[in-house]
């Protein structure tokens, strides 16, 4: 009866330690995921930020990964802003392919894939989408870039600092566009200035002229662009092309854009995030040469954004494992990210999530377009 | 009132771009009943080649010339190859119009793979504000509603006084009665893809030196080139090219009392009324045949 004993002791603490050990097993591979504008009228972003990714998986799976385990991208395409694509994709990416963490960008997908992310506790990370619903929309979703709404009030702090009191504004008619003006209006106001003209538009826009007409009309101080992709860089264009000479400033930058506004960008001022390719820090000097040798390009934000958010990923892989237990999962993953919450950023300096909200702090700056190109102003800090 | 002339010089200008798609569309449709969604393409090609000849280092004008060869040879593919194809094989309506979607759809794809989906733009026009008071527009817009106005001339002027003109009227009039007094329509079909791609090319242009190109236009060409054919009336050019002023107008005039945020609807608002209101359009005698 002892012996019994014993050996159902024995036998009852192998089966324990083996069915723990497999419960605990390490992956083969790092598998995750990335909803992401891969076709569209947003795809030079799907396609930065992809590049963004694969970059820094390159970096690392090139050092053997994470204890020999290797990350591997699956990216599903919500074509410039569909949430149906997005929910498709992702239910793919947690079903099909049972990812614990995935990569999102633009407001609408993201919002869109927050009820299976909960459900199936997949962490999300986006560093593109910047709609002021994505605060507190759910404890899965984290954001490694500033929203839209910080933005806007970086903006109206330096239209304030300029002396100028008529705001027009042109804005996205979504909750990005929408949202982030909602937002400034009653802060604008509260500072002594008013809003002459607000004028939303439809996503992807290409004739901005009734809107600009409207605005000129109305004669502000200056003009406030709530707006992202290439829309920024039309409505400057036309605008500068009807004869508006006003100032104005918007909260974007990107190359496409710039290129298509050409000469007439200049004097476009922006306040976004900072990330200066040309910058002294080692981790962005190194990030900028690994970049170009991959795409033959020079890396923007949207680009760092994603790089940085696989090396966040990397310290919350490490962080969870050295907890231990069922570590590879979207709820271990998201422990460690509230337990780290500062991360360093290839900006320079840190990320600083607020895990009550998942938005971040990060550096933000002043540009002024000349030539074509952005030229460093001075860091803006937003409260 | 400076708010009302503002929109309507800009409705003029936009207009103009609807009133090429329109005829240049309608052109098509009328003579070989022809669901042309590639249309789209056609417009997405005259653009890009516009773009492709600029960076090869030609000169703006010369870019325009190599943007209408390109958009002319590729119309004239898609009805030698696969419209005459299908219609061969005795194709549906319904089969030639998924076709046609395919094609749009593939050769924004290529387009796509060979040259990226970043915005494209050409380079060298002379912008010059013009500015009325507080009405401000430039000479680009000038250029715009001027070659609308001289092309569909020209374009009347062919179809009424030349021989080959008249017989594409006797087409678009009776396709098998043309045929009975020995019009080879085939060879017809083929100038009105040429001919409607000759047309859509200048707009592609235009709209390139405005806003760049990319390659998510060619849906929004098909729309607005349809559109003013329904509106002025299948077989009717003059209604396509009035109905194209008149949206342009509308969706510009529109946002006067209302806000811009309703413009791309106004658009359709118009569309819908004419259908219902006067179902063959503005100057069309019939919904399926049509004379110029």
């Amino acid at each position: 009866m002892k012996h019994r004993t014993w050996i159902l002791l024995i036998v009852f603490s192998l089966a324990l330690t083996v069915g723990a050990s497999a419960w605990a097993a390490d992956p083969k591979e790092f598998r995750i995921g990335a909803i992401l504008a891969m076709t569209g009228a947003g795809s030079w972003y799907g396609e930065v930020m992809s590049q963004g990714i694969l970059t820094a998986m390159d970096e690392i799976n090139g050092k053997g990964g994470i204890d020999g385990i290797k990350f591997k991208v699956l990216i599903e395409d919500h074509q410039s802003g569909s949430g149906a694509a997005a929910i498709s994709g992702f239910n793919k990416l947690v079903h099909v392919d049972k990812v614990p963490f995935s990569f999102t960008s633009y407001t609408a997908p993201t919002l869109s894939i927050i009820p299976v992310a909960n459900e199936k506790h997949v962490l999300l990370l986006n560093g593109g989408a910047v709609g002021p619903k994505l605060v507190k929309a759910s404890p899965y979703l984290f954001n490694n870039r500033m929203l839209a709404m910080m933005h806007g009030v970086g903006l109206i702090e330096r239209a304030k600092e300029r002396g100028f009191t008529k705001m027009a504004a042109l804005f996205w008619n979504d909750d990005a566009g929408l949202g982030t003006h909602k937002y400034v209006e009653p802060r604008w106001k509260a500072m002594g200035g008013t809003i002459v003209a607000a004028e939303a538009h439809p996503v992807g826009t290409t004739d901005y002229k009734p809107y600009l007409s409207k605005i000129m009309a109305a004669n502000p101080d200056f003009l406030a662009l709530w707006q992202w992709g290439k829309d920024w860089g039309i409505a400057v264009k036309q605008a500068r092309e009807m004869g508006f000479d006003k100032p104005i400033m918007g909260i974007e930058f990107t190359p496409d854009a710039a290129k298509l506004a050409g000469a007439t960008a200049d004097g476009y001022e922006a306040v976004t995030d900072y990330f200066e390719s040309k910058g002294d820090d080692p981790w962005t000097k190194r990030f900028v040469a690994s970049y170009k040798a991959k795409t033959g390009k020079e890396p923007e934000f949207y680009a760092a954004n994603y790089y940085e958010g696989v090396y966040i990923l990397a310290e919350l892989i490490k962080k969870a494992k050295a907890k231990g237990g069922d570590w590879w999962n979207g709820k271990a993953l998201r422990d460690a990210l509230v337990t780290i919450k500062k991360f360093p950023s290839v900006y320079g300096g840190d990320v600083e999530f607020n895990p009550e909200d998942g938005t971040c702090r990060k550096k933000t700056a002043l540009f002024v377009v000349k030539g074509g190109e952005r030229v460093f102003q001075k860091y803006i800090e937003i409260k | 009132m400076d708010l009302l002339l503002q929109l309507t010089i800009n409705g003029l200008s936009m207009g103009s771009i609807y009133l090429l798609l329109g005829i240049s569309w309608g052109l098509i449709f009328a003579v070989t009943r022809t669901f042309h969604f590639a249309h789209g393409a056609t417009f997405v090609v005259a653009a890009y080649s516009a773009y492709f000849f600029q960076q090869l280092g030609f000169s703006l004008i010369l870019a325009a010339v190599g943007s209408v060869l390109a958009a002319v040879l590729f119309g004239m593919a898609v009805e030698g190859i696969l419209y005459r194809y299908l219609r061969k094989a005795f194709a549906s309506h319904l089969v030639v119009f998924v076709a046609a979607i395919g094609t749009l759809i593939t050769v924004e794809n290529l387009i796509a793979m060979g040259f990226g989906t970043d915005v494209k733009t050409l380079e060298g026009f002379p912008i010059k504000v013009i500015k009325i008071g507080k009405v401000g527009f430039n000479n680009l817009h000038v250029v715009m509603f001027a070659t609308a106005g001289i092309l569909f001339f020209l374009l009347m002027l062919y179809l009424h006084r030349t021989k080959t003109g008249k017989a594409l009227r006797a087409v678009i009039s009776n396709p098998e009665m043309a045929e009975v007094i020995g019009i080879d329509t085939r060879k017809y079909f083929l100038l009105a893809f040429a001919l409607g791609s000759l047309l859509v090319a200048p707009a592609a242009f235009l709209v390139t030196i405005e806003r760049g190109a990319t390659i998510d236009l060619g849906h929004w060409a098909i729309l607005y080139a349809f559109m003013p054919v329904i509106i002025g009336g299948i077989g009717s050019l003059p209604g396509a090219a009035l109905a194209g002023l008149i949206i342009g107008l509308a969706e510009s005039i529109g946002i006067w009392k209302i806000s811009s945020q309703w413009q791309v609807g106004i658009a359709f608002v118009v569309l819908v009324a004419v259908m219902i209101l006067k179902p063959t359009g503005l100057f069309g005698f019939r919904v399926y045949r049509g004379k110029i």
